[in-house]
C-alpha cells in the first residue's frame, strides 16, 4: 500500500515541470559547487604543502645565527584544508591559513581566503553544503505543499479515505515520497563529495572520510525529514494549496535565508569578540602585571623549572645561581613560561566567546533547523571553529617546542656570550617540522553532538505536528 | 473609487489582515534590527579606531619624552640608549567609516580598518594580527538595513502582490469584475502601487530615522548626498521588483504559478546568480597565493640577514649624505631589522602589486557581470555608498603601505647611520590620513548600472501594462 502511494506521488512529481526544473537547477548548482570546491581544495592543499616545504628549506638555510634571533624568525604552521571542505568549506574561508610560530607571542592565524574573495561572496554561498541547505527545503516545499491541500481541493483525499485507504498509510507514503527526494539528492551529493575528498592531493584516511560522510548523510536526512514534515503540516492545516504554498515559501525564506543571519548578528552583539587593539593591549597588560619580580620565589621557581627541564634533572636555587649559563637565554625562556599562561587565558576567553555565540545561535535554532545543520555539517567536515581551535592549540605546542629548544641552546651553550652567541648552521636541523594531525571523528562528533540531537528533536517534533495536523484535518 | 477609498479597501482586504499586518510588522522590525546592527558595527569600529589613536599617541609621547631627555642630558638622562630611534616611531592609521557607514556592514567586518605603521613590521605582517571576529558569524553574514532591503523587501512585495490579479481569477471573480465594467488596468496598477507604497514607506521611514539619529558624529549635511543616493537606489530596486511582480502577475495565470515563478526569480537574482558569478570570478581571476607571498617574504628575510653587511654598505653608498655614528649606542639589531624589513618589502612589492592587479581585473569583470542581477548592482552600490566595500579597504591598505614606505625613505639614513631621529624632525613628520574619493566618483562608478535598472524596470512595467490592456472582458467587442 505504502509503496503504491509512493509510486503514485513520484509519477505526479515527474509530470510536474516545476519539480523537475528545481531538481535540475539543484543538480547544476551542486555540480558547480563540487567543481569549485574541488579546485579550491586541491589548490589550497598544493599551496600549503609547497609553502611548508619552502619554509623548512628557508629555516635550514639560516647559517650561523643567534638562536633567539632565529626564534623571532620563527616557523610557520600551515593549516591543511580538510578533505571534506570540498563539500562544506564551513568557516574555513573566514579562518586564517597559517600561524606564525615566533618568540614572545602566540599569534592568531592569518590570511583568511575570504579577504581576497569578491564582496559578492558575502551575499551567497555556492558550496555543495550551502546549495543543499538552501535549496533542499525549497524543493521539499514545492513538492509537498499540495500533498493534502491539493487533494482536499480536488476531492481525491476524500475518495481515497472512503475507499479504505488508512490515513496513517497515506501520511507515511506521502512523507516518504517527498522526503526521499530531498534525502536522495543529499546522499548523492555527499557520496560524490566523499569520493572527491578521498582523491585529494594530501594523504587522507578513507575510513575517516567515510564515517564523516555517513554522519553528514544522517544530518541532511534529519534536515530533509524536518522540512518534509513542515510541508505536510502546513498542507494539512491550510484551506487551499495556494495558501499552503505561500506560507511554506515565507517559512523557507525566513528560516533558511533570513534567520541564520539574524542569529549570527544577534549572537555577535550579545557576546562580542574583542577587536584586535583591545585584545593585544589587554593581553600585554596582563603579561606585564603577571611578570614576577626577579628576586621573587615565583620567578626563582620558574628558573628552576626551565633549567630542570633543559638538563633533565632537578636543580636547586643555589645551582641555578652558581651555574655557568647564558643568563639572557635563561631569562628569555622564563618569560616564555610565564607569558604562556597569559596568552593561554586570553585565547581561552576568545574561544569562550565563540562558544557562547554558538550557544546563542543554537537558541535561535528553535525557529530554524538550518542553523543546526550548519553546525553539524561544518563540524563533521572539519571546517568549524572547534577544528580550527584544535589546529591553533597544536601550533602553539609546536611554538613552545621550537622556542624552548632555541632558548635552551643559547642558555646551555652560550655562557657569557649573551646575544653574541651564534648557533651552528647544523643546529636548525634539530628543530622538528610541524606535522599536524587533524581532529579525530570522535572529537568532531563531540563538538556537534548537541546540534545533532536538536536536529533530531526538530525532525521528531515536526513529524508529530504533521501527523496530528493530518489526522485532525477535515477530509469530508 | 478614489485613491483614498482604494487604500482603505486594500487595508481592509489585504494589508490590515493578520497575515499582511504580521508581514509588514516583521519587515519593519527587521529593518530596525538591521539599522541598529549596522550602527553597532560602525560604532565598534569607531571605538577601536579611537583606542588605536590613543595607544599610539601615548607610545609616541613617551618616545618624544625620552628622545628629548637624551638630547638634553645625553647619557645622564637615565633612559634606554636606543631611545629616539627612528625605527621606534609608530604612526596610527585608520580607515574611518564612511558618512553612511551604518547602512551596510559590507566587508568592514573582515578587512582591516586600522593598524600601527612601524618599520619594525614588514608589509607582509602589517595587518596580520587583527583576525578575531567569530568566523561562523562572518560566514553566515551579518544583517544590516541594506541587506534587509536587498533580500526581504522583494520578498514582501511578492508575498503581498503576487495575487494582485490571480486572486480574482482563482475565485472566479475576474469575469464578473470585467463584466461589471471595472477598469481592470487601473485597478491592477492602483493595487500594486498601494501595496508597494506600504512596503516602501516602512523601508524609508526606518532608513530616514537611521539617517537622522545614527549620525556617528558626522553632520547631516555630509550624510545627506549619500543618503539621497542610497534612497534613490533602494527606490529603483523596489520599482524593479514591482516591475517583476507586475510582469508575472499580468500573465493572468493562477496564484500558485505566479508565486512559484516569482520565488524562483527572487532566489535566482538574490542568491543563485550572485553565488554563480562569485564562483566564476574566483575561478577566472583567482587571487595570487598568500602562502607563496609569505614564503617569498621569509626567503627574502633570510637572504638579507645572510648578506646584511653587503646590503648595509650598498645603502651607505646610496646615501652619501649620511654621517655614520661609529660610537652609536643604538644596538646593531635595530639596523639589521630595518635593512631586513626594507629588503623584504622591496622583494615582495611585485607580489602585492600582483594581488592588486588581479583584484582590479576581477572587479572590472564583475562590474560587467553585475548587470545579470539587480541584487548585485544594489549590493555593490549599498556597500560603496557606506564605504564598506573591499576596494576602499584595499585603497586604505595601499595608502598605509605607501605612507610607511615614505617614512622609510626619511628614517633609513638615520637608522643605518646609527643616529637618533632629531625631535624637531619628529615634530615635522606627517600623520596618516586616508584620502577619500569624492562623491562624484561614486556617481561615475554606478550611473550606468542605475540607468540599466531604470530601463529594465520601465520595460517590465510597459510589458505588464500592454498585457493588461489585452485582457478582455465579456463586454469587449473582440472577446470570444
Amino acid at each position: 500500500m505504502i509503496s503504491a502511494i509512493i509510486a503514485k506521488e513520484w509519477t505526479e512529481y515527474r509530470r510536474d515541470g516545476r519539480v523537475v526544473g528545481v531538481l535540475l537547477l539543484l543538480a547544476l548548482l551542486v555540480a558547480v559547487g563540487l567543481v569549485t570546491g574541488w579546485s579550491g581544495l586541491s589548490e589550497q592543499q598544493r599551496q600549503a604543502q609547497a609553502a611548508q616545504r619552502d619554509d623548512q628549506a628557508t629555516f635550514l638555510k639560516q647559517g650561523e645565527k643567534n638562536p633567539h634571533s632565529a626564534a623571532h624568525f620563527g616557523r610557520m604552521a600551515y593549516k591543511p584544508l580538510p578533505p571534506l571542505s570540498v563539500f562544506d568549506p564551513g568557516a574555513s574561508p573566514y579562518l586564517g591559513q597559517v600561524i606564525w610560530l615566533e618568540a614572545h607571542a602566540q599569534d592568531p592565524a592569518m590570511f583568511r581566503p575570504a579577504e581576497d574573495a569578491p564582496d559578492l561572496r558575502r551575499l551567497a554561498d555556492l558550496s555543495v553544503a550551502g546549495v543543499l541547505s538552501l535549496l533542499i527545503p525549497l524543493l521539499l516545499f514545492l513538492i509537498g505543499y499540495g500533498t493534502f491541500a491539493s487533494e482536499r481541493e480536488r476531492g481525491t483525499l476524500r475518495q481515497a479515505v472512503s475507499s479504505g485507504s488508512a490515513l496513517q498509510k497515506l501520511f507515511t507514503g506521502k512523507l516518504l515520497a517527498v522526503a526521499a527526494i530531498g534525502i536522495g539528492v543529499a546522499v548523492i551529493a555527499i557520496t560524490v563529495s566523499a569520493v572527491m575528498a578521498m582523491s585529494a592531493p594530501a594523504g587522507v584516511l578513507w575510513s575517516d572520510i567515510l564515517f564523516r560522510s555517513v554522519g553528514l548523510m544522517f544530518g541532511y536526512a534529519l534536515y530533509g525529514v524536518a522540512f518534509t514534515a513542515l510541508a505536510l503540516f502546513v498542507s494539512a492545516r491550510t484551506k487551499t494549496a495556494t495558501s499552503a504554498l505561500l506560507v511554506l515559501l515565507s517559512l523557507w525564506a525566513l528560516s533558511v535565508v533570513v534567520l541564520p543571519r539574524i542569529a549570527a548578528t544577534a549572537s555577535e552583539h550579545l557576546y562580542p569578540t574583542p577587536d584586535s587593539e583591545t585584545f593585544w593591549s589587554e593581553t600585554y597588560q596582563t603579561i606585564r602585571e603577571s611578570r614576577p619580580d626577579r628576586d621573587s620565589a615565583e620567578y626563582k621557581a620558574a628558573e628552576r623549572l626551565v633549567l630542570s627541564r633543559a638538563l633533565g634533572r632537578e636543580v636547586t636555587d643555589e645551582e641555578v645561581a652558581a651555574m655557568e649559563l647564558n643568563r639572557s637565554g635563561l631569562s628569555l625562556e622564563v618569560s616564555e613560561v610565564i607569558d604562556a599562561n597569559a596568552f593561554g587565558a586570553a585565547y581561552d576567553q576568545l574561544y569562550e566567546a565563540y562558544e557562547q555565540q554558538q550557544e546563542m545561535r543554537r537558541a535561535f535554532s528553535i525557529l530554524s533547523p538550518a542553523i543546526l545543520l550548519h553546525h553539524v555539517s561544518s563540524g563533521l567536515a572539519g571546517t568549524d571553529t572547534a577544528s580550527h581551535r584544535h589546529f591553533a592549540m597544536e601550533a602553539e605546542k609546536q611554538r613552545n617546542v621550537i622556542v624552548r629548544k632555541m632558548n635552551e641552546d643559547m642558555m646551555l651553550n652560550g655562557a657569557g656570550e649573551s646575544f653574541a652567541y651564534l648557533a651552528d648552521e647544523d643546529f636548525w636541523e634539530s628543530i622538528p617540522d610541524f606535522r599536524y594531525q587533524p581532529v579525530s571523528l570522535s572529537y568532531a562528533l563531540r563538538s556537534v553532538l548537541w546540534d545533532f540531537l536538536l536536529l533530531a528533536l526538530w525532525a521528531a517534533v515536526a513529524l508529530w505536528l504533521a501527523w496530528r495536523a493530518a489526522r485532525s484535518q477535515k477530509i469530508i | 473609487m478614489t485613491f483614498s477609498h482604494m487604500i482603505s479597501h486594500e487595508w481592509k482586504t489585504r494589508l490590515g489582515r493578520p497575515a499582511g499586518l504580521v508581514s509588514l510588522l516583521f519587515f519593519a522590525a527587521l529593518l530596525v534590527f538591521g539599522a541598529v546592527s549596522g550602527r553597532m558595527e560602525r560604532d565598534t569600529r569607531l571605538e577601536a579606531i579611537a583606542t588605536h589613536h590613543e595607544q599610539i599617541a601615548s607610545a609616541m609621547d613617551n618616545w618624544l619624552k625620552n628622545a628629548r631627555l637624551l638630547e638634553e642630558k645625553g647619557s645622564e638622562a637615565g633612559v634606554p640608549p636606543w631611545s629616539g630611534s627612528a625605527l621606534d616611531v609608530t604612526f596610527s592609521s585608520a580607515l574611518p567609516p564612511g558618512p553612511l557607514g551604518d547602512f551596510a556592514i559590507g566587508q568592514s567586518d573582515i578587512l582591516p580598518s586600522l593598524g600601527g605603521l612601524s618599520l619594525w613590521s614588514p608589509d607582509v605582517r602589517l595587518f596580520s594580527k587583527y583576525e578575531f571576529e567569530d568566523p561562523v558569524a562572518l560566514a553566515l553574514g551579518g544583517i544590516d538595513i541594506g541587506k534587509v532591503v536587498l533580500l526581504v523587501l522583494p520578498l514582501l512585495l511578492i508575498v503581498l502582490s503576487f495575487d494582485i490579479l490571480s486572486a480574482e481569477r482563482d475565485t472566479k471573480r475576474l469575469g464578473l469584475t470585467l463584466a461589471q465594467g471595472a477598469p481592470l488596468r487601473a485597478l491592477f496598477w492602483r493595487r500594486l502601487l498601494i501595496r508597494g507604497l506600504f512596503v516602501l514607506s516602512a523601508a524609508f521611514l526606518v532608513a530616514f530615522t537611521a539617517f537622522l539619529f545614527q549620525t556617528g558624529g558626522v553632520s547631516l549635511a555630509e550624510r545627506l548626498p549619500y543618503f539621497a543616493f542610497w534612497g534613490f537606489t533602494a527606490l529603483l530596486y523596489a520599482v524593479f521588483w514591482i516591475g517583476i511582480v507586475a510582469f508575472v502577475a499580468s500573465r493572468n495565470r493562477g496564484g500558485e504559478v505566479n508565486v512559484i515563478l516569482l520565488l524562483i526569480v527572487w532566489a535566482g537574482f538574490t542568491l543563485i546568480v550572485p553565488a554563480g558569478i562569485t564562483a566564476v570570478a574566483e575561478s577566472v581571476y583567482p587571487a595570487p597565493s598568500r602562502l607563496a607571498y609569505l614564503a617569498e617574504a621569509r626567503e627574502a628575510e633570510n637572504e638579507t640577514r645572510l648578506q646584511e653587511a653587503d646590503i648595509a654598505n650598498q645603502f651607505i653608498i646610496d646615501h652619501p649624505e649620511m654621517l655614520v655614528n661609529e660610537s652609536s649606542e643604538i644596538p646593531a639589531f635595530v639596523r639589521t631589522a630595518f635593512l631586513v624589513n626594507s629588503t623584504v618589502d622591496e622583494a615582495t612589492k611585485p607580489l602585492l602589486d600582483a594581488f592588486e592587479a588581479e583584484a582590479q581585473r576581477r572587479d572590472a569583470s564583475l562590474a560587467w557581470m553585475r548587470f545579470l542581477s539587480p541584487a548585485i548592482i544594489t549590493h555593490a552600490l549599498f556597500n560603496d555608498v557606506a564605504g564598506t566595500d573591499s576596494a576602499r579597504h584595499r585603497r586604505y591598505m595601499q595608502a598605509a603601505r605607501d605612507f610607511k614606505s615614505a617614512y622609510r625613505e626619511k628614517a633609513g639614513p638615520y637608522v643605518v647611520a646609527g643616529q637618533r631621529l632629531p625631535t624637531e624632525e619628529f615634530a615635522a613628520l606627517p600623520t596618516f590620513k586616508f584620502e577619500e574619493e569624492g562623491f562624484d566618483s561614486l556617481l561615475r562608478r554606478h550611473w550606468g548600472a542605475l540607468a540599466f535598472l531604470i530601463i529594465v524596470a520601465a520595460l517590465l512595467l510597459l510589458v505588464a501594462d500592454r498585457r493588461l490592456k489585452n485582457i478582455k472582458g465579456p463586454n469587449d467587442e473582440d472577446s470570444g
